[in-house]
């Protein structure tokens, strides 16, 4: 059977399209087209994943061509919508007073894309040979996705994965229903994508605030990370996913703090669902970008307010710890009868996670993960410099931005994860780097932007 | 906010940056070397103790003891086939010849013919432990004498006997030559080389490459990340340094600039040797899967008989479908996932489990198809435990539609209904 390549990449590029016309109108004109475009695939994967649901809720068989051409229809009634939003406002892109590059900028630029290339083409080459490889794909999301695609339906008998992820399992739905095929290497172009995505959205952002060569370095610093570029080639896992929307919600915040815009907030929202949807480790990363959230309507809100929810969140938070160290019990009964409980020996919300804690503090496996292996190139090193350089010239707000706060928050997460609930996946790193991927790429953009700043290229005032 | 910075301005920076770069690395080799019985405590004897002379031995000097076809040019011992064996294919080289481990910490090997697919071993006895081997991988890179660090296996030690040399795998059509071995002393330059040959070492992706980037082999020497970190960070304070020295005063951006242009080469240099790895790890994907079919690139993946008995199952049983059970060897779960994966969509393993004589029972009364799975390379009949339960007084009724090799279909014949 041969694969017409059109339907493939019809696959990939309609629900992109539909995501980065949304993108547009929630972040606004003048922004890069390729925020759009990164913020875009990972809105349209949960496009992808909303459609899917309510395409089964309504009876329905699941089919690529109706549910591709509902997603046409959206996007041409999206794409009319902003060129009528765009007439009414007389609104026309706005654009930054051009600079004319030195040579050595262009040059920089120029490698660093070919660089850039170099990457994407043999991380794909081995996307796009190589037959599922990596375990959890083979023995438990793809079976799943397989038996979903048999039935046409979001019915899989055989359990073969407990995790609840759902979007890198509808996304290899959606390739398998647009290819009629189950087990060839393209059905993963969806991570190939999210790749390329994650680049975009970082050079997007930060093309946005600084310059060309800042933004092209930026985009290389991400997709040249060693361990981001095998998650990829050997395509099946949920982590990218997991990283793209964390990274999108992160950085939507940081727009959020910069121009009050409620477009930028509900792409934060949105990808907190992203991140609750990506994967079961995504529910402490929903809760990182809640959290955020919450600093960020705290800061606006006013003093009282804010200093009302800090207190409350700092005696929630410190409940928590007294419950985990065995202090004390929480048990909170929730609408629906379902019972949140916490103590010394479990977290749990029935239907949602149940974390058993078997706390064992081992540091190396933390610094062997992001010191001492290949995994990431220099970016702990780095961030860990530009963190020592904000502390050395007192400005320490810098510490504060959300890119940031989202790195020191996501790392937290993990510890906790790895000391209470799974030590042994830390000391064997079967867990510990795909965890460190949900963060890495906006210490990046936050290493950069900092940089930046104290470099004295960008006012103080727009800390 | 600073001024644009010409072309000259860089120029001038990248200059400072790669003069920083070069002296750093100049104070930190010497550094390193120094520090090594600190660092390495392993080579503190190898240090302190009087060099013995390096022990050359040309390959032969080798005996093939294990090996499809081979003999010798020359000074080369050479093996063009291995001899078929379970669980892999082999070929093995003796050397017989007295010498003391604790006078030599490095092994120079000349090999060529390696590919990917051939993992290469060397096998030490020792006068204490006569009879027992020892062993220790050596890594591939390239073609070329490479440098191996003895002292990785805490094994190398006392008076060793017999070296050897074995040939793992696939020759893929070629033959390998080993040119020789050479028995080095302890020195600054072979420490170099046997750390750079571990930066270089190359093996192809397997299960564990999803979890996690090492960079190196297990017991390597140094890790790259922080030894390039090192080396940035001390480039970094020469350039604080010149800056603090000369006193630049011409732009508030300008101390920025050198650093970061070391920051970026220092990156680069990372990124060159893992773009290596990357595009060595293409080549062995375009020899396994380019050009192929799906059914092709399935038959040379990993597991490449379990799908072939996959595909010959689902011809023997027709495209109807259905549901089935699969019962495994002990420590077999994973390739029974496998097969599971393989048989979808068309047949669907609802129940996978060790063997055992109660599962056998209720696969009997529940299923009318039974896969059952042993390790590779072997077959259940041949498979103590499972010998036993495959022809009991249980399986009576039992039926083999399909046996290829670690995998066995049967016919239940007597099932209520699945």
């Amino acid at each position: 059977m041969t694969y017409p390549l059109p339907v493939l990449l019809l696959a990939v590029l309609v629900p992109w399209l539909f995501g980065s016309l949304l993108a547009r109108w929630l972040s606004g004109p003048g922004r890069s087209a390729f925020l759009y475009l990164g913020q875009g695939y990972i809105l349209g994967m949960l496009a992808v994943v909303w459609l899917t649901r309510t395409w089964q809720a309504a009876g329905w068989s699941l089919k690529f061509w109706p549910m591709a051409g509902l997603f046409l229809v959206l996007s041409i009634l999206a794409g009319a919508g902003l060129l009528i939003d765009n007439k009414r406002h007389n609104s026309n892109p706005t654009s930054r007073p051009g600079q004319s590059a030195y040579l050595w900028q262009q040059v920089l630029v120029v490698l660093l894309f070919i660089a850039m290339g170099a990457h994407l083409l043999t991380v794909a080459q081995e996307l796009l040979l190589r037959p599922t490889f990596p375990w959890d794909a083979w023995r438990g999301w793809e079976p799943k996705v397989i038996q979903l695609f048999d039935s046409r339906s979001l019915k899989a008998p055989i359990k073969t994965i407990g995790n609840h992820g759902e979007i890198s399992t509808l996304a290899l739905l959606w390739m398998m229903l647009a290819s009629e095929a189950t087990h060839e290497p393209f059905l993963h172009l969806p991570w190939l994508a999210a790749y390329m995505a994650l680049a975009a959205m970082v050079f997007g952002y930060l093309c946005d605030h600084h310059s060309s060569p800042v933004a092209a370095m930026g985009a290389y610093l991400v997709l040249s990370l060693p361990y981001l570029n095998i998650h990829v080639a050997l395509a099946g896992y949920a982590d990218i996913w997991l990283s793209l929307a964390f990274t999108a919600g992160v950085l939507a915040l940081s727009d959020l703090r910069r121009n009050n815009r409620l477009g930028a907030l509900a792409v934060a929202l949105l990808m907190t669902v992203a991140c609750f949807q990506a994967k079961r480790a995504g529910i402490g990363f929903a809760a990182v970008l809640s959290t955020l959230l919450i600093v960020e309507a705290s800061l606006r809100a006013p003093r009282p307010v804010g200093v009302a929810v800090a207190v409350m969140s700092a005696v929630a938070a410190g409940a928590v710890a007294l419950a985990i160290m065995g202090y004390q019990d929480i048990q909170l009964l929730l609408p629906g009868g379902q019972e949140f409980v916490v103590n010394a020996k479990e977290a749990r919300l029935p239907g949602l996670f149940l974390y058993t804690f078997a706390p064992e503090w081992q540091p190396g496996p933390f610094l062997e993960a992001l010191l001492g292996f290949g995994n990431w190139h220099l970016t702990a090193y780095l961030w860990l410099g530009a963190a020592a350089l904000v502390l050395a010239f007192r400005r320490w707000q810098l510490l504060l931005q959300p890119e940031n706060l989202g790195v020191l928050i996501g790392l937290a997460v993990i510890a906790l994860y790895f000391v209470l609930v799974s030590p042994g996946t830390a000391l064997d790193h079967t867990g510990l780097s795909r965890a460190v991927l949900y963060v890495l790429p906006l210490a990046l953009v936050w290493l950069l932007t900092v940089t930046q700043k104290l470099a004295g290229k960008v006012p103080r005032n727009r800390d | 906010m600073s001024t644009a910075l010409s072309n000259r301005d860089f120029i001038q920076a990248l200059g400072l940056a790669v003069t920083a770069l070069v002296l750093s690395a100049a104070l930190l080799l010497p550094g390193y070397l120094l520090l090594v019985p600190v660092l390495h405590p392993e080579f503190r004897p190898y240090i302190e103790s009087e060099r013995a002379s390096p022990v050359a031995i040309p390959g032969n000097r080798f005996q093939p003891v294990v090996f499809g076809e081979g003999g010798f040019e020359g000074d080369t011992a050479v093996i063009s086939a291995l001899a078929e064996a379970a669980p892999e294919d082999h070929a093995v080289l003796v050397h017989r010849q007295l010498f003391r481990a604790d006078q030599f910490s490095f092994l120079r090997y000349h090999i060529e013919g390696r590919n990917p697919a051939l993992r290469v071993m060397l096998f030490w006895q020792r006068e204490d432990t006569p009879g027992e081997n020892y062993f220790a991988e050596l890594d591939y890179s390239s073609e070329g004498p490479r440098l191996h660090n003895l002292l990785r296996n805490e094994e190398w030690r006392g008076t060793i006997t017999e070296l050897a040399v074995g040939l793992f795998g696939d020759l893929r059509g070629g033959t390998v030559k080993l040119n020789s071995v050479v028995l080095e002393p302890y020195s600054h330059r072979g420490l170099l080389q046997a750390a750079w040959a571990e930066w270089n070492a190359f093996a192809p992706w397997d299960q564990s490459s999803i979890n996690v980037y090492r960079g190196v082999p297990d017991g390597a020497l140094i890790f790259p990340v922080p030894a390039i970190a090192a080396w940035l960070a001390t480039s970094i304070a020469i350039i604080l340094l010149w800056r603090g020295v000369t006193r630049t005063r011409s732009g508030s951006s300008r101390p920025w600039l050198p650093a970061g242009i070391a920051i970026g080469i220092a990156w680069a240099a990372l990124d060159a040797l893992w773009l290596q790895q990357l595009l060595r790890q293409n080549a062995e994907t375009r020899y396994l899967f380019a050009g192929t079919t799906l059914h092709e690139k399935k038959l040379a993946d990993w597991d490449g008989e379990y799908y072939a008995a996959s595909h010959a199952i689902k011809d023997q049983l027709g495209k109807k479908g259905g549901d089935l059970i699969i019962l495994y060897q002990t420590d077999q779960a994973a390739l029974a996932q496998r097969m599971r994966f393989h048989l979808l969509p068309e047949f669907k393993a609802t129940i996978i489990r060790p063997v055992s004589r109660g599962w056998v029972v209720r696969a009997g009364r529940k299923f009318n198809h039974v896969i059952v799975v042993s390790g590779p390379g072997t077959s259940p009949a041949s498979t103590p435990g499972l010998q036993e339960l495959l022809t009991s007084r249980h399986t009576t009724q039992w039926d083999v539609l399909e046996a290829s090799g670690p995998i066995v279909l049967y016919a239940t014949n007597g099932a209520d209904g699945a």
